[in-house]
C-alpha cells in the first residue's frame, strides 16, 4: 500500500517508550511462528505450554525486570523497559514508521517496534529469545502505536494569496534549476540547523530527501517534535536548492517552542563538523547601536568566528527589523530579504532588516539575498510544519497587523510564512550546491561566488520602521549584493577557484 | 506595526524588534543588586543559557565538576563554558533570584569559584526571524 509515492516503511526520530508491551509466547509441543505457508491448527492445543515451562518462563521474565501482565495457556501479556526485551533477546530494539489506514479514512505513518539482530526474525515486531534454555517460543511487541494525529499530506494546499510553492517555485526563482538538471544537486554535503525543532513531515519523506535523525539540545525534550514548526518549514528551502544536502536538525527549543537553547545548539552543530550551519534566529539591540557591541555577546561572537576559521560556512538570518549581532559578526553570510512578485519583478522585502553595521568594520548586513514576504506578515512561501503546530494555528488566523489569514486550515500541516528565516536556509542550500560540485571551497569563496554574481536590485527599502535604506544600483543597504543567482554563483565557482 | 513576533525567553525578555527600552553596551549589562528593573516573571522550569568566563591561566576541572554537580548541561566555549539550566539549579547556585529579572544580567561569582571564574553572563534570548 503506498500513496503518493510514499514509501510503506520509512525511518523514524520517535525514542523507544520507557515501558514497552509486549507478549511471550511459551513453547508448546509445537510453535505458533510457524515455517513459511504453514497455517496455525484449527484447534489451539498443540500450542498450549506445561505449567511447568509458564511458570519456568515467568520466573526468567521477572528477573529481567518484566511485569506479568496476564497469563493464559499459551503464553503471557509482560510489560518491561525496552533494555529488558534487549538483554532477553540479545537484539535491539528499533523504532520505523510504517504507513497505515487509519480512523476516519485517513492514511497516515503510524509507529511500529521491532527487535533486530543477527538472529531475530525478519518478521516486525517479532523477536527470539537469545538462550535456548529459556522455554520461550518467541516475543511479539505491542503494534501499532500512533503517535501522529493527523496525517499531514505531501503535497501543498490552495491558498487564495500569492504565494510560492516549495521545491519547485523557489528553486526556479533563484536559478538552480540548470544546476540541478547537471546534476549539481549538493550530494552529501551536510548542513546544520538549531532551530526549533525538525518533524518528519511526508513532504520531504515523499521528495526522498536526506534528513538525520534530531538531535535534542533542551534537557528533557522530544527530538522528534517541533511545537513551533519554524524549523520543519524553514528547512524545506535548503532542499529546494540542494536537493542531496543531507540535513541534520537541532532542536534547541523547550516544550513551548521557546528557543531557550540556541547558543548552545550552534555550539553543538560545531561540535558535529558540518560544512554549513545555518541560523535563522538572533537577539535584538538598539538601533542606532551604541559604540560597541555589547560585551555579553562577544563571547558568541568568537564562537561564530571560531567556526568560520574552521572552515565552517555560518549562515545567519539578517532579521525582520531586529538588530542583532550574529549576522553582523565578520565572514558570516547574513541573509535578506528580496520580494519577487507573479510577474518575477524584484523589490528589496520591507519585512527584511537592511544596515550598516558600525561594529565590524563596515560589513553590510545583508551580505546578500533570498526570497522574503512583504509586510504586514510576510506569508510568501507555503512550507511544510507540524499538523497543528503553533505556526500552523497562528497563520491561519488573522492577527493585529493583518485581517487576512494564509487560506489553510490550522491543523494541515501546512502554512504560509517566510521572514529573513526563509532566506537563510535557501542561501546555505545554496552554499550546499556549491561544495558540492567544489568540495575544498572555503566560506569566503563561497560568499564571493554568491556576492559577485548575485542579480542586482534597485526598488524599494529595508524594513521602513527602523533601518529604511532604499535599494539601488550595485550593492546597497537594504539587499546588499542583491538576490542569489544560483547557476551563475556556480558557474563562477567553477571557473575561477 | 512591528512584523517580527516578540518572543519570550524564560517569559523574562521584551526584545521584540524595535524595542528600545535597553540601554545597552559594556558598562549597561545588569548586575545584579543594583536596581535592575522588572520585566516578567520565569517559571521554575524554565531554561537559560549562561557564560562562564575563565580566569586566565587556570586549571578549571573542579570548576566544571561543581557546575555539573548542579545539573548544569556544561558546554566549553573558546573562553569559558556555556551552560544550559533552569531557573531553579541558577537560583541554588549561584543564591540569587530570577524572579523579574531583565536581561542581560551578571550573576555574582561564588565564593568556590572566585579562583576559576571571571564572570557569570546570562545574555539576551534569540529569537526566531519568522
Amino acid at each position: 500500500m503506498t500513496r503518493l509515492g510514499l514509501p510503506h516503511q520509512t525511518v523514524s526520530d520517535n525514542p523507544i517508550p520507557q515501558l514497552v508491551i509486549g507478549y511471550v509466547s511459551v513453547q508448546g509441543s509445537e510453535s505458533v511462528f510457524g515455517r513459511k505457508g504453514k497455517r496455525l491448527r484449527k484447534s489451539p492445543k498443540a500450542y498450549y505450554a506445561k505449567k511447568s515451562d509458564r511458570d519456568s518462563v515467568r520466573r526468567d521474565l521477572e528477573k529481567n525486570g518484566f511485569s506479568i501482565i496476564s497469563e493464559t495457556a499459551l503464553g503471557m501479556s509482560v510489560v518491561a523497559p525496552g533494555g529488558a526485551y534487549e538483554d532477553i533477546t540479545g537484539g535491539e530494539l528499533q523504532a520505523i514508521e510504517r504507513l497505515m489506514y487509519c480512523e476516519a479514512g485517513r492514511t497516515q505513518y503510524v509507529t511500529h517496534l521491532d527487535i533486530v539482530g543477527d538472529k531475530q526474525p525478519t518478521a516486525l515486531g517479532v523477536g527470539a529469545a537469545k538462550s535456548k534454555t529459556l522455554k520461550i517460543d518467541g516475543i511479539v511487541l505491542e503494534r501499532p502505536r500512533i503517535y501522529h494525529a493527523i496525517f499531514p499530506s505531501p503535497i501543498p494546499p490552495n491558498s487564495p494569496k500569492f504565494h510560492l510553492r516549495v521545491p519547485g517555485d523557489v528553486e526556479v526563482a533563484l536559478n538552480a534549476v540548470a544546476a540541478h538538471q547537471q546534476g549539481q544537486r549538493g550530494g552529501g554535503v551536510l548542513v546544520a540547523m538549531p532551530d526549533s525543532g525538525w518533524f518528519r513531515h511526508p513532504f520531504f519523506t515523499a521528495h526522498g530527501y536526506n534528513i538525520k535523525t534530531p538531535i535534542a539540545i533542551v534537557p528533557g525534550t522530544d527530538r522528534s517534535k517541533d511545537p513551533q514548526g519554524h524549523g520543519t518549514g524553514e528547512s524545506a528551502n535548503i532542499f529546494a536548492m540542494a536537493p542531496e544536502a543531507v540535513l541534520q536538525p537541532l532542536r534547541a527549543s523547550n516544550d513551548d517552542g521557546d528557543l531557550v537553547g540556541a547558543i548552545a545548539g550552534f555550539l553543538k552543530a560545531k561540535d558535529i563538523r558540518p560544512k554549513i550551519i545555518t541560523c535563522s534566529w538572533g537577539g535584538d539591540e538598539l538601533f542606532p547601536p551604541s559604540s560597541d557591541p555589547p560585551e555579553s555577546e562577544l563571547p558568541f561572537v568568537a564562537e561564530i568566528q571560531d567556526a568560520i576559521a574552521q572552515g565552517i560556512l555560518v549562515v545567519f538570518s539578517a532579521g525582520n527589523g531586529q538588530f542583532s549581532v550574529e549576522p553582523q559578526a565578520p565572514g558570516v553570510l547574513a541573509a535578506g530579504g528580496v520580494f519577487m512578485d507573479s510577474n518575477g519583478d524584484l523589490r528589496a522585502s520591507d519585512y527584511a532588516s537592511g544596515y550598516q553595521s558600525t561594529w565590524f568594520d563596515q560589513h553590510v548586513v545583508p551580505t546578500v539575498c533570498g526570497l522574503v514576504g512583504m509586510q504586514p506578515r510576510a506569508q510568501y512561501l507555503m512550507l511544510p510544519v507540524p499538523p497543528d503546530s503553533s505556526i500552523d494555528q497562528d497563520e491561519s488566523k488573522p492577527d493585529e497587523t493583518d485581517p487576512t489569514t494564509d487560506g489553510t486550515p490550522g491543523d494541515d500541516g501546512w502554512a504560509l510564512f517566510s521572514g529573513t528565516s526563509a532566506a537563510a536556509p535557501q542561501l546555505a542550500g545554496a552554499a550546499a550546491l556549491l561544495l558540492g560540485a567544489k568540495p575544498n571551497l572555503t566560506p569566503a569563496q563561497v560568499i564571493e561566488a554568491m556576492t559577485k554574481t548575485a542579480t542586482d536590485v534597485v526598488v524599494g527599502r529595508s524594513f521602513p520602521q527602523r533601518f529604511n535604506n532604499p535599494a539601488g544600483p550595485g550593492p546597497d543597504l537594504a539587499t546588499g549584493a542583491g538576490i542569489i543567482n544560483v547557476g551563475a554563483a556556480l558557474q563562477f565557482a567553477v571557473d575561477r577557484f | 506595526m512591528w512584523p517580527s513576533r516578540a518572543f519570550v525567553a524564560g517569559r523574562s525578555d521584551s526584545s521584540e524588534a524595535g524595542s528600545e527600552t535597553h540601554r545597552m553596551g559594556n558598562a549597561d549589562v545588569n548586575q545584579f543588586g543594583a536596581g535592575h528593573s522588572i520585566e516578567g516573571i520565569a517559571l521554575a522550569d524554565d531554561y537559560f543559557e549562561l557564560f562562564v568566563k575563565w580566569t586566565p591561566n587556570t586549571v578549571t576541572d573542579n570548576a566544571r565538576r561543581w557546575l555539573e554537580q548542579r545539573g548544569f548541561t556544561v558546554t566549553t566555549m573558546k573562553s569559558g563554558v556555556l551552560l544550559l539550566g533552569t531557573r531553579n539549579q541558577i537560583e541554588n547556585a549561584f543564591s540569587v533570584s530570577l524572579e523579574n529579572i531583565k536581561l542581560p544580567v551578571n550573576l555574582p561569582v561564588p565564593a568556590e569559584l572566585r579562583d576559576y571564574v571571571d564572570s557569570i553572563t546570562i545574555p539576551k534570548p534569540r529569537s526566531y526571524h519568522r
